[in-house]
Parts: C-alpha cells; structure tokens; sequence
C-alpha cells in the first residue's frame, strides 16, 4: 500500500476540486463579511473603532457564524461532494491507505479555511484598531486558526459517517455552538468555539480582554487538538470500511 | 503489454448482500480464470452489485470474495491487481484526460517516467484529445477516460461495469478487441453489459443474475446443451431433407419435425443421442447433410431462457 507520496497528488486534486465548485464563492463572500462589517463601522463611526468594537465583532461574528459554516461548507465539499457525486471511487479503487486519502481532504479544508478566515480576521482587524493592539489581532489570527483546523476535521469526518453531513453539521454549529454553549457555561469545554477563543485570548495576552473566558488556553489549545486528531482517527476509520452505494 | 506472474484468481464464495431486508445477492459461487467473462442479468438483478463486491467496494453480508487468496474487502493493496471501471459517468470534470490518468498512475505509486501514461491514453484512443477537460467529453469519452485509468497500471483482473454504454459502433469494436487483447494476455476480465450481442461476441464465459441469484455460469453454448428439460432446436439443409425426415421421426430422442422452405428443422430433448445418432441416420437414408446448425444456441436464447424459469 502506498504511502506519503500520494498525498501530493490527493491535495492537488482535492484542491482543484474545491476551487472548481461554485460553492468556493459563497465560502468567500462569507469569509470575509466581518471585512465588510469593520468597513461599515469604520467609514460610518465618527469618533472611530475601540478594541472592545473588535472583540465582540470577533466574538459574535468571526467565531460563531464565519468560521463554522465556511469550515462547515469547505469541509463538507473535500470529501462529501466527491462521495455524494460517485467520484469518490477513483480515489478508493487505487492501492492508497484511506487515511492519506482522509488527511488531505482534511489539509486543503483546514488550509483554505485558514487562508480566507485567517485574512478576513486580520483585516477586520487592522481595519478597526490599525496597529494599536497587535497582539489582539495575532490572537485573532490564531483563535481562528484553532478553530477552523479542528471545525474542518469535524466536517471532513461528518461527511464520511454521513450523507447529511450538511445539514447535520448546520445542526450542531446553530445549536450546540451557537446556542448550547453560548449559553451554558458548563458545556463550554466541548466548545470548538470556545477552544479557538481560548487561542485567541493566550496569544492576545494583556489585550484579551473580554475575549478571555472559562477555558485556558492551554487547556484549549490541547482540547482542539485533541479533537483533530480523533476526527481524523474516526474519519480514516470509517473510509476504511466505507461501501460504495450502488444499484442494479 | 507486459505479462503479470502469476496467474490471477478471483475467487467468490457462497457470497450473499443484503440491505436491511433486502437481499440484493444471494448464495453466489463462481470462480474467475484469465480470460473474458461476461456478467448477464435484467436490471436490478445484483450485477453491480456482485461487481463492487468482487472490486472491494462492498463488504460481502456473508459468504467471501477474494483475489488471489486474499480477501478484497477492506485490503485497498488489492488495487494493485485490480484495475475497475466503475458504470457511473462521474469524473473529475475539472482535470483533463492526461491528468485524470496520470492520477491514476500516482495514486498507483507508478513513476511518471514511465510512459504508462501515454500508454493507457493511446489504447484507448484517447491521445489527440487527452488534454481537453472532461467536462467537455462526451458519454463514450469518459468512459474511455475511465477506462485508461484503470488499466494504467496494467492490472490482472479487470473489472468494468457495462462499459460500452455511450460508446458509439466504432469505439465498441475497440474496446471488445482491448479486452480480447487484454484476456489474450492471460487477464481476468470480468464485465456486465445488459447488451446481449456484445457478451456474446467478447465473452468465453457467461454469469448469468437472476435475482440475485447465479442463474447459470461456464460458456453459453454448454449452458444451453446442459439445458435437458427443454428441447433444442437444430436446421439442417440436406441433399433429401424429407426422406431424412422420415428416419428421425421414428427416433424417441426427437420431439418434433418441421419441413419448412428447404430447411429441415428438428427439436431433440436429448441433445447427445441426437448429435451422436444424426450421422448414422443420414447414411441409412442415403441423405448428405450441407449444414447443421443450432436454432436456439444463442445468448439471448439462453439469457432468455434462464430469466423466464
């Protein structure tokens, strides 16, 4: 069986996969609508933005609606659309261990989803505080870069246990994310969302502020990937034993 | 085309799937040796399923298929061996010919040096379009392109599901010489078509589904003999076909004459005592047999047969 030497030409075919769906669009106007909201905020703010407009844009925004659903989409389109449009099997029938095939479904949705999350974070931003609090936004940065690897990882496994996984994983971003966990601070610590702000508040440091909350971030930080590593178990697991649908 | 060692084998034992209460396969036995078999039955009679559980792509309920003696479910180093053709269009449509293959070839662990590529494209008389996208191929096409990935490694089982579908009269003359070629070579090479002419004239071997259920195997024309509860049919044109006609009605073997625009047509309910005891008459009866030929000896007859009981 083959090994590392097929994931270069996985990711590369996952990628133009991703990059060929129309789908790709609406990932990117949602990414960066945080970018579109610091602009409004800016051009029609008259005494300007504070860092605390910043946060609680990154908090409610970024962090509970931008990153899950383009995690949510672009983790659900590396591997669910090749599965749902029987493309899939071209993949499974050659000689290479399902988890290569797993892991850079898994990369490419993390790496994008960084790329486009990570830029829009930024921008928003420097946009809004320029660059009086740096470490608010290298926080920013990495929060997002925490919760978008471990979101995707979720996504990618969800599509190959699922058939729904779309509508599965709106189910539990809505619910259990934007909703459950928002509100009870127990369930915090099974919080994708509250990892990534357990990030951002580490490396934000004395510019924490509100950001700051019940997890440590070093306790995130591990719970996050804690979570990739067994999506990613779970999801090579599952492709190992995963039967083509047919008829006839 | 370069000869794999050793000898495959395919090898499907009492093999059942079901989905829930459904039962898709049923009890299914055969074995594969190199050469062409083709894969019969009506729509929804288990073929591609039968087909997927011999590529891997499905965990066989009960019973097991393997490949060399080893299992095929779950073992993705099968796919080494193993070259499949699956019948659903979807491709990448993004990716061209070239790339579609040499993805394949990759994925295959082949070095790119190779030529494989090329190969595979060029026996599928695909090279002067390889770089067009396949979004822009037509049915027959994709499925060429499907084709060449599949023997890019040069398997030694080749499993394709109805793979003349979209193919237009030309590009099917092609593929059944491929596949000639390939059995030729000491391939297994195992195919479903619901288009009878075309096993017919490719296949030495038929697996007939009925149900879910292995209906017959082996060749066509041995099915049919093997057929004892229903008579056959035989057109002779002779030198005297009635006075031949005459010494045949008196045989217990044959159950019915016909004198019919000089052709002589007989059914026998005992096919070795009639092709045994046939030249032996003609001589009592003074009478030269021109031509002997099995009326009802072809695979739709047979196919026919076999779905009806």
């Amino acid at each position: 069986m083959l090994g590392a030497s097929v994931l270069g030409p996985l990711v590369d075919v996952t990628i133009r996969g991703l990059l060929g769906r129309r789908r790709i669009l609406l990932v990117g106007l949602l990414a960066m609508s945080p970018v579109g909201v610091a602009l409004i905020l800016v051009l029609g703010g008259g005494s300007g933005a504070s860092a605390e407009d910043l946060r609680q844009l990154y908090d409610s925004l970024v962090m509970t609606t931008v990153v899950p659903l383009v995690a949510l989409i672009l983790g659900t389109t590396a591997i669910g659309a090749e599965i749902d449009d029987g493309t899939v099997i071209h993949l499974l029938a050659r000689p290479v261990g399902r988890s290569w095939i797993v892991l850079a479904k898994m990369l490419v949705a993390a790496i994008s989803g960084v790329m486009l999350c990570g830029t829009a974070a930024l921008l928003t931003g420097l946009l809004l505080v320029g660059l009086d609090a740096p470490r608010l936004v290298l926080g920013m940065l990495g929060g997002t870069a925490v919760a978008v690897i471990a979101y995707t990882a979720v996504f990618v496994t969800l599509s190959v246990w699922s058939g729904r996984a779309l509508i599965v994983g709106l189910g539990y971003v809505l619910l259990w994310e934007g909703f459950i966990a928002s509100f009870f601070s127990g369930t915090r610590l099974l919080s994708i969302r509250e990892y990534g702000l357990a990030a951002a508040a580490g490396i934000a440091g004395p510019d924490a502020g509100s950001l700051a909350g019940d997890v440590a971030p070093a306790i995130g930080l591990a719970l996050a990937a804690l979570v990739t590593v067994v999506a990613f178990g779970l999801g090579a697991r599952r492709l190992a034993r995963f039967e083509i649908s047919d008829a006839g | 085309m370069t000869n794999a060692a050793p000898v495959p084998t395919v090898s499907v034992n009492a093999v059942a799937k079901w989905y829930g209460n459904v039962v898709a396969v049923n009890d299914v036995t055969f074995g594969l040796a190199p050469g062409v078999t083709g894969l019969l039955g009506p729509n929804g009679a288990g073929k591609s399923t039968l087909l997927h559980l011999v590529a891997g792509l499905l965990r066989p309920s009960a019973g097991s298929v393997t490949v060399d003696g080893r299992p095929t479910f779950g073992d993705p180093a099968i796919y080494r061996r193993v070259g499949l053709v699956p019948e659903r269009e979807a491709v990448f449509p993004y990716l061209t010919a070239r790339e579609f293959v040499r993805l394949s070839a990759q994925l295959q662990g082949l070095p790119l040096g190779s030529g494989a590529v090329d190969r595979a494209l060029e026996r599928v008389e695909l090279s002067m379009a390889a770089d067009r996208e396949l979004a822009t191929y037509s049915k027959g096409m994709r499925q060429r392109a499907k084709v060449a990935a599949a023997l890019v490694h040069d398997p030694a089982v080749l499993v394709l599901d109805e793979p003349f579908n979209g193919m237009d009269p030309r590009q099917r003359l092609h593929m059944m010489a491929l596949l000639r070629e390939f059995a030729d070579a000491g391939r297994v090479i195992l195919f479903s078509s619901h288009i009878l002419e075309e096993v017919e004239r490719v296949a030495e071997r038929v697996l007939v589904v009925v149900a879910g259920r292995l209906a017959a195997s082996g060749d066509f024309r041995e099915i049919r003999r093997l057929m004892t509860d229903r008579p056959h049919s035989f057109t002779l044109r002779t030198s005297d076909d009635r006075a031949l006609a005459v010494r045949l009605a008196g045989r217990p073997m044959v159950s019915g004459l016909a004198l019919e625009d000089g052709r002589l047509d007989v059914r026998t309910a005992d096919f070795a005592a009639f092709t045994r005891e046939l030249p032996g008459l003609a001589r009592e009866a003074g009478v030269s047999i021109f031509e002997l030929a099995p009326a009802d000896e072809s695979l739709e007859s047979v196919f026919d047969y076999l779905v009806r009981r």
